[in-house]
């Protein structure tokens, strides 16, 4: 079987009222709509999506103002791209991915030096964490990653937050995966002490 | 650098003291020594909180508007400029190109390098996959071919023959230019934009 013939398979469709009656074929339209140049329903992804992707910006860049910058650089060139998107994965992870891609591409374009502002200071950015957690750990926490050194900050988010693998980590930041291991654990060890404190 | 040395110097490499080579080093016995990973991943466990954190988090303000505001200005851009169509295509595929095919192959063969680099070293291979799905594509499509209307196959021939020479130039510049990355992903784009436009057109046919 080519790689094709699955996402041939999904492409096939069934009648349409069984399509309607499908989970996900609301999202699908919507996708499907944005795709052929309907800016509405772009609009309504970018609503859905937008606190996953600026989370993740926040988190790998450590600054509430190059992670709004970062979003919205995501959003853009995902509407260009999105004529590409083929529905194999969830929009969802086309777009972390994609935001992954901005932010390695914005760091390597802009040689900017790290900046390093915590973004609890600027409570309002947090939304409400999830049922059962403690919003003064996770407080606590979102400040020692901020507080990373870049590239173990990159690694930590990735793998720990947002559960990508090491081979994959490796691939998108241009690193090797023993390198991608090693910041792993100096950013775990460097975030226990810092919490420890 | 052994595992014994690995353990003694991590303490260094989390302060930052290590030198580029001695970091490198440790790096390097990390990729391949699972018990030195085990080790240390019984050491330096994940902070129990990370599962507490929020998946989302709202922005300071609304970024919509200035997102629309950008999209309207690329679209005067292009309205000026009257770039070809295969070329717009090809830009907009590029940054998933590059991450989602040639990724998805390397990411199998579990190789670790920058992504330029992996698309150009397996363009060969990436090109045999892409040709294989056009051409299983093309037999489907001539058999739904019946079920189209007029204007929808000569829309696809259209675009087909603009992606087709979109792919030969790309190819020709690449063959004067091996080592050029762009030129690598020109390639690959093409060959995603003809694979995706014959996987639509074969769905048409279906759907009709």
């Amino acid at each position: 079987m080519s790689i094709y013939a699955l996402s041939l398979d999904r492409a096939d469709p069934a009648s349409p009222a069984a399509a309607r009656n499908r989970p996900g074929a609301a999202v699908n339209d919507l996708v499907g709509r944005a795709q052929a140049g309907d800016e509405d329903a772009f609009a309504t992804l970018y609503r859905t999506h937008v606190g996953r992707v600026h989370a993740l910006c926040l988190r790998m860049a450590g600054d509430a103002h190059v992670a709004a910058d970062l979003t919205q650089d995501v959003f853009v060139r995902a509407w260009e791209a999105l004529p590409t998107f083929r529905g194999e994965s969830a929009l969802g992870s086309w777009l972390h991915r994609l935001a992954v891609n901005v932010f390695l591409g914005s760091r390597r374009s802009s040689g900017r030096r790290e900046k390093r502002v915590f973004i609890a200071a600027e409570p309002g950015l947090l939304e409400r964490p999830q049922e059962g957690g403690s919003p003064g750990l996770a407080m606590d926490l979102e400040q020692a990653i901020a507080a990373l050194p870049e590239r173990a900050r990159l690694v930590f988010v990735l793998h720990d937050v947002e559960g990508y693998q090491h081979g994959e980590i490796a691939v998108m930041a241009g690193i090797a995966a023993g390198t991608s291991k090693a910041q792993l654990f100096r950013a775990r060890r460097l975030l226990r002490e810092a919490l420890e404190r | 650098m052994n595992c014994n040395e690995l353990r003694d110097r991590f303490d260094g490499y989390v302060e930052g003291t290590l030198s580029d080579a001695e970091s490198a080093a440790l790096e390097s016995h990390l990729d391949g020594c699972t018990a030195c990973y085990e080790a240390l991943a019984g050491q330096d466990r994940a902070p129990g909180a990370t599962g507490t954190l929020p998946r989302a988090v709202a922005p300071p303000a609304d970024l919509w508007p200035g997102i629309e505001r950008e999209l309207a200005a690329r679209k005067r851009f292009r309205g000026r400029v009257a770039l070809p169509g295969w070329l717009l295509a090809a830009a907009a595929a590029l940054l998933v190109a590059v991450s989602s095919g040639g990724t998805l192959l390397l990411t199998r063969q579990g190789r670790s390098v920058r992504p330029s680099v992996q698309v150009s070293s397996n363009l060969t291979a990436l090109e045999s996959q892409y040709s294989t799905a056009s051409a299983e594509l093309t037999d489907v499509l001539e058999k739904a071919r019946p079920g189209l209307s007029p204007e929808t196959v000569a829309t696809v021939e259209r675009s087909l023959r603009i992606i087709d020479g979109a792919l030969a130039e790309s190819r020709e510049a690449l063959a004067r230019d091996p080592g050029n990355a762009a030129l690598t992903r020109l390639v690959v784009a093409a060959w995603r934009q003809k694979v995706d436009l014959l996987r639509r057109a074969t769905a048409l046919g279906k759907a009709g």
